[in-house]
């Protein structure tokens, strides 16, 4: 049998009902297939998130640092405000020691200055510093998944 | 011609298509018939298939498309199996959590788990209508024997697959389930114990422990049957799989009616447009019944809380009701018999020339009606007997339990079966109508008991008409 | 060859599945809680504008508080979204922010929701989440407000909950004491068999509970409720006694929740353990223990549950015989057949030194009772020699005399003290027994209208566990509450003693009994008691005698094992016959050296 319909002008029934059938295949096969994609990525991921609160400003006078261990995070205060830098180095992750002029890394080596800017050592870039707002119950809130410009502080 | 470097580069790149296309497929568009059958020669998924079909092979109301049906269902259940393992932990504290996650947080996530129940499921319905459809064409005769036999082997790693996935939500349902059959798998500890020899061979209960990694269910039990899910019992049901179809080609391709034997097609495009037909509406069935039935999911899994049943899943509820007269009859004889029966069919029926033609005539009609209605009577009174007056313990409470192994319900039906089915040859004169009496009453009896342990049996296995009758705890 | 067949099937087909693929992405695509966020974003949005603030609105994502240490993932913020955003504070809920100032100590991102209100954390939708109805299959829905205070007693103790407001436990808890719950049920290991344990009720599935005959949503709180209102409505031949109010009942079903079998982690308990934990006092272990059975203890009552008579164990009659041995034995070992338990630690868990407590507390209004038989035991003396049967005999005075008080029962109450002497001899063949008490009348004819006077010992013939000391208990149907009696009758002594009867014959019927009117004769009579009495000057003296062992169905004398024994005096003057008498409680014969 052949199929020789393919060649002519113009669609006709025959070759309506087959280009129409494998189109349908085709865009159905499409859709399921993004569907399973779409439902390869996780949803929710179980972790603690990684927006936490910390505390009213009145806990974080002016001049103190205090270290969040669990949450990996340093918190300044000081006349413009408060920010918070991360305590990852960004060399392969270990947490950083804070001195008097910086941030040391006891892993390799890295030194960061006060703003986490690196001064030497193997890290590639800078101590990133997080988002902090205010939450409407007004105790402050760190967003660890927003990066902000380094020195942008937060005004109480 | 001369033609510049980019001039014939941009004519590849507009040629794109079609050049990709030819290395892919590594012919032409395949319309003269020499193309046609190279598409199919030259092509690793195609190559399995003949390159032409014979026209009964095409036709729907020969097969149904019950093989293609099995085929495609256990594609959607491996796909949706393998995503549905994204998410699923196999551990007894979190395997139930996580099947929750899926249904609440996955996206389409409790779609593609009724995908993978109802695909799975419903591959049990459509394997034995596959092989019913294949008996009762009388394609297992000469040279199509040995395939029939691979036949009944994907059977059985059906129904396992089912169980053991059934098993791994670790709800309600799957913890009593397997309480159950790691029950049927002691079987045997019936007949030792009723010989007095189960301290020195305690087969039933070895076995048992064997499956379940201990003497309950638990952690150990859950990793196995997740192994034997994913791993194991795939592997081999592809390995027999691919047998499978590699027999139909050597075998000849599909059966047909004598006579018929030489009108037949290019594969490409008929047979493969009735492939895709099959696999959409499949997958159309599959994806409209999953978007609106939820696969249940009870409490979790709580050993001190039985379920009143305790019921295996349905596909085996026929085999616990046989079970609940003789654990050994029920679990192991019956069964077995069962399947040996099945397996010798193409080697007691060695009749040629019925192949390809339903119930093989006339007299095949009414020898499969007369089997199916003697032999739904025959059950349904012994049904009604046993439920209605009990059996051997009920009267005598004191006789021996090889007295009850040795006759029972379940070993009264086998027995009718097969004495049934011999009778029918030597009247009829044909072994080929004494399998088609045979198949018939194992069909109705499968049936029957699937549908009486499944709607007509209530807490403590009592009998109930209806389930609203149930007593409620 | 069928093409257009084929073509067509798959062409519906794929349209089929096309057309429910995206349904389907559809039906994911918008969630419940979808609908809720969005409004929650736009009313917050609203109030944030009305009141001048900064609207930090959250993201359409699905969130989540991820609880490891508690085991918990809890997504209710997915629609209640505004649970701590103080604008919120008079919206509907689900936006409405969390009453009271609990999230202050409680914060949602390290309590999450369910470890108070219950629920299934890790549901997206409202039904599922609240666990409204048995189709969702969650054992633990959402607890209504009243029983809230249960989860808090699951980290914190209950003084420190009293101190700040959150008193519903803890006055449960005192209930439960109070009424005397753990006389049937065990809590800690320690209470009475006849009910179910109590331990982790709280988080028992809903499987756990027979639910059939439950009015409305069947949840453990709702059976909890509806069986401290009548629970054998619930529970068909329950012996549970209850006479609670509706408060009364709602703070024990919150207590009842509090008993969860959860152990939270260090970090979130704040229970203080003060010092050791002092036994309570006699009255608090007895309304702890007692009181659901015994009530007052006053007066014997009926009980119609149980189908037998409750003894009046405070009453001061009862007290006046009743020696602390007795009691202690009745209350270590129980009573088999009824359904006294067994409080020793082996069995309900009472230690000693509760047990003598409560003992303490019963005895308080005993009257002053004399002799050493107020401890209980009274010592057979072993002799050489054969032992006398006359009364007057000079041996006898080598016996230690022992008082032992008795109760009237069958007639009204007399406050003067009844009593009996007892002394006991015994020697490698027989033992025997002298027993003296005041009686003015010397009665020694049975008629119509006179009645004679008479003296009986009763023993228990299997002493395990003492039978009821009335006669015995059983009724025929069970040995273990047989009792074996000894009964001299005045009117036969005479009989004997003017010789009106067969010489060698004796005073004293060899009986057997298990409860009131199931007294007989012996049937092996091949152990016979010896008897012999006296009356001088204003006293009766009888001495009963017998081989020291015995056969089956006779009472049992081991040397150095207590034999309990009760005693009973009729007075014919005071028109004594059968029940109406003069009787002890159990004391304990023990042959010593």
């Amino acid at each position: 049998m052949d199929d020789k319909t393919g060649d002519k002008e113009g669609i006709t029934r025959r070759g309506f009902l087959g280009m129409a059938s494998l189109w349908a295949v085709i865009l159905s096969s499409l859709t399921l297939l993004a569907g399973i994609f779409r439902m390869s990525k996780a949803d929710v991921y179980y972790e603690k998130s990684r927006r936490f609160k910390i505390g009213r400003p009145e806990n974080f006078p002016v001049g103190t640092v205090k270290k969040l261990d669990d949450k990996r995070v340093f918190i300044f205060s000081d006349n413009d405000g408060l920010y918070a830098v991360s305590s990852v180095c960004t060399h392969l992750g270990c947490i950083v020691n804070a001195v008097d002029w910086g941030f040391q890394c006891p892993c390799h080596g890295s030194k960061f200055n006060r703003d986490g800017r690196v001064i030497s050592g193997p890290a590639p870039r800078n101590l990133p510093w997080f988002k902090i707002s205010r939450h409407v119950d007004g105790s402050l809130v760190v967003d660890a998944g927003r990066e902000i410009r380094t020195g942008t502080k937060f005004r109480v | 011609m001369n033609r510049s470097g980019m001039d014939k580069f941009k004519e590849n790149l507009k040629n794109i298509r079609a050049s990709f296309a030819a290395s892919l497929l590594r012919t032409k568009r395949p319309i003269s018939g020499r193309s046609r059958a190279a598409v199919m020669l030259n092509n690793f998924f195609l190559h399995i298939q003949g390159v032409r079909t014979n026209i009964n092979t095409l036709r729907p109301s020969y097969t149904f498309g019950l093989g293609l049906v099995s085929l495609f269902l256990l594609f959607f259940t491996t796909i949706s199996g393998i995503l549905l393992m994204i998410y699923y932990s196999p551990s007894t504290g979190e395997a139930y959590n996580t099947v929750k996650d899926i249904t609440y947080v996955v996206f389409a996530g409790s779609l593609m788990r009724n995908v993978h129940k109802w695909a799975g499921e419903g591959m049990i319905i459509f394997v034995m209508l596959h092989m019913a459809r294949v008996f009762y064409t009388g394609s297992y005769s000469r040279p199509r024997e040995f395939n029939w036999l691979v036949g009944i082997m994907l059977l059985i790693l059906t129904f396992v697959l089912n169980l053991s996935g059934y098993m791994l939500p670790w709800d309600q349902l799957s913890y009593w389930a397997l309480v159950i059959v790691s029950n049927i798998i002691q079987s045997s500890k019936e007949l030792t114990d009723a010989l007095g020899i189960t301290p020195y061979f305690d087969i039933g209960g070895m076995a048992k422990e064997f499956f379940l990694g201990g003497t309950v269910p638990g952690k150990a039990t859950l990793i196995r049957v997740y192994f034997l899910h994913i791993m194991l019992l795939p592997i081999l049901l592809f390995i027999f799989l691919g047998v499978h179809f590699w027999r139909i080609r050597k075998d000849g391709g599909l059966s047909r009616p004598a006579g018929s034997a030489e009108k037949s097609v290019f594969s490409w495009p008929d047979l493969l447009r009735a492939e895709t037909a099959v696999f959409m509406l499949c997958l159309a069935g599959v994806l409209v019944y999953s978007f609106y039935v939820d696969a249940p999911l009870r409490e979790m899994a709580n050993p001190l809380i039985p379920e009143n049943p305790a019921k295996a899943p349905w596909y085996f509820l026929g085999l616990q009701e046989m079970v609940s007269y003789s654990a050994f009859m029920g679990g192991i004889v019956a069964p077995g018999l069962a399947i040996l029966g099945l397996a010798l069919i193409p080697y007691l029926d060695r009749e040629d020339g019925h192949a390809g033609i339903w119930f093989s005539g006339r007299q095949g009609k009414i020898t499969a009606l007369q089997s199916m209605f003697a032999g739904a009577a025959v059950l349904a009174g012994l049904l009604a007997f046993v439920i209605r007056f009990g059996w051997f313990r009920n009267w005598w409470p004191d006789v021996p339990q090889i007295l009850i192994i040795m006759v029972n319900p379940a070993g009264i039906w086998v027995a009718f079966v097969a004495l049934w089915s011999l009778r029918v040859i030597k009247k009829t004169g044909s072994t080929r109508m004494g399998a088609i009496a045979l198949f018939t009453m194992f069909l109705v009896g499968y049936v029957m008991l699937t549908y009486v342990g499944t709607e007509l049996r209530g807490p403590n296995w009592e009998f109930y008409w209806l389930k609203s009758q149930w007593p409620m705890h | 060859m069928y093409r257009k067949f084929y073509l067509t099937l798959t062409l519906i087909s794929a349209l089929v599945v096309l057309a429910f693929a995206l349904l389907a992405a559809y039906r994911e695509a918008t969630p419940e809680w979808k609908t809720y966020r969005s409004e929650y974003r736009k009313l917050f949005i609203e109030k944030a504008e009305a009141a001048g603030k900064e609207a930090v609105l959250p993201d359409m994502d699905i969130q989540q508080i991820y609880l490891p240490e508690l085991q918990r993932v809890d997504r209710c913020t997915n629609c209640h979204a505004g649970v701590d955003n103080p604008l919120m504070a008079d919206a509907e809920i689900p936006y409405r922010q969390h009453s009271g100032d609990y999230l202050q100590n409680h914060p949602v991102e390290r309590f999450g929701c369910t470890v108070c209100h219950q629920g299934q954390g890790r549901a997206t939708n409202k039904k599922e989440a609240h666990g409204e109805g048995r189709d969702t299959h969650w054992d633990y829905p959402i607890i209504p407000l009243k029983y809230i205070q249960s989860s808090c007693a699951v980290c914190h103790d209950l003084d420190m909950l009293e101190r700040s407001g959150a008193d519903k436990v803890a006055e449960g808890a005192r209930l439960f004491r109070q009424k005397g719950c753990k006389g049937c049920h065990k809590l800690n290991g320690v209470g009475g068999v006849l009910g179910k344990y109590l331990d982790g009720v709280g988080s028992q599935p809903i499987a756990y509970f027979p639910m059939k005959y439950i009015k409305g949503e069947k949840t453990v709180y709702s059976w909890l409720r509806q069986h401290f209102e009548d629970p054998r409505s619930i529970v068909p031949g329950s012996l549970m006694k209850v006479n609670l109010t509706a408060g009364e009942a709602d703070l024990l079903t919150t207590y009842m929740l509090s008993l969860r079998s959860e152990e939270m982690p260090a970090r979130y308990r704040r229970i203080r353990h003060a010092g050791a934990e002092e036994t309570p006092d006699g009255e608090s272990l007895y309304r702890m223990y007692c009181i659901a059975c015994h009530t007052t203890g006053k007066k014997s009552v009926y009980d119609s549950i149980f189908k037998r008579t409750i003894p009046a164990i405070m009453d001061p009659a009862f007290l006046r015989t009743a020696n602390d041995l007795f009691l202690k034995r009745v209350i270590k070992e129980g009573r088999t057949g009824t359904p006294m338990t067994a409080w020793k630690a082996g069995g309900a868990g009472l230690t000693d030194e509760e047990i003598n407590r409560i003992i303490s507390y019963i005895t308080r209004d005993r009257p002053a009772s004399a002799g050493q038989a107020a401890r209980g035991i009274i010592t057979a003396k072993r002799i050489t020699g054969d032992i006398p049967l006359q009364p007057a005999d000079a041996l006898w005075r080598r016996a230690q005399e022992f008082t032992v008080p008795l109760m009237l029962v069958g007639q009204a109450p007399d406050p003067m003290d009844r009593l009996v002497r007892v002394r006991a001899l015994y020697n490698d063949r027989d033992i025997a027994f002298l027993v003296e008490w005041e009686d003015e009348t010397r009665d020694v004819s049975l008629g119509v209208n006179t009645f004679r006077d008479g003296v009986a010992l009763q023993f228990p013939v299997q002493n395990t566990v003492e039978p009821s000391f009335r006669m015995g208990q059983g009724k025929g149907r069970d040995s273990r509450g047989m009792v074996n009696i000894w009964f001299w009758k005045a009117d036969v002594q005479e009989s004997l003693d003017r010789g009106g009867r067969k010489a060698g014959l004796s005073p004293v019927e060899n009986l057997t009994a298990t409860g009131f009117g199931t007294l007989k004769l012996k049937e092996d009579a091949s152990v016979p008691v010896y008897g012999r009495g006296q009356w001088l000057n204003g006293r009766w003296r009888v001495v009963f005698r017998r081989a020291f062992s015995g056969h089956e169905g006779d009472a049992v004398f081991t040397a150095g094992v207590l034999t309990p024994v009760s005693f009973a005096v009729w007075d014919g003057a005071e028109e004594n016959v059968d029940g109406k008498k003069a009787v002890s409680a159990w004391y304990y014969i023990v042959p010593g050296r």
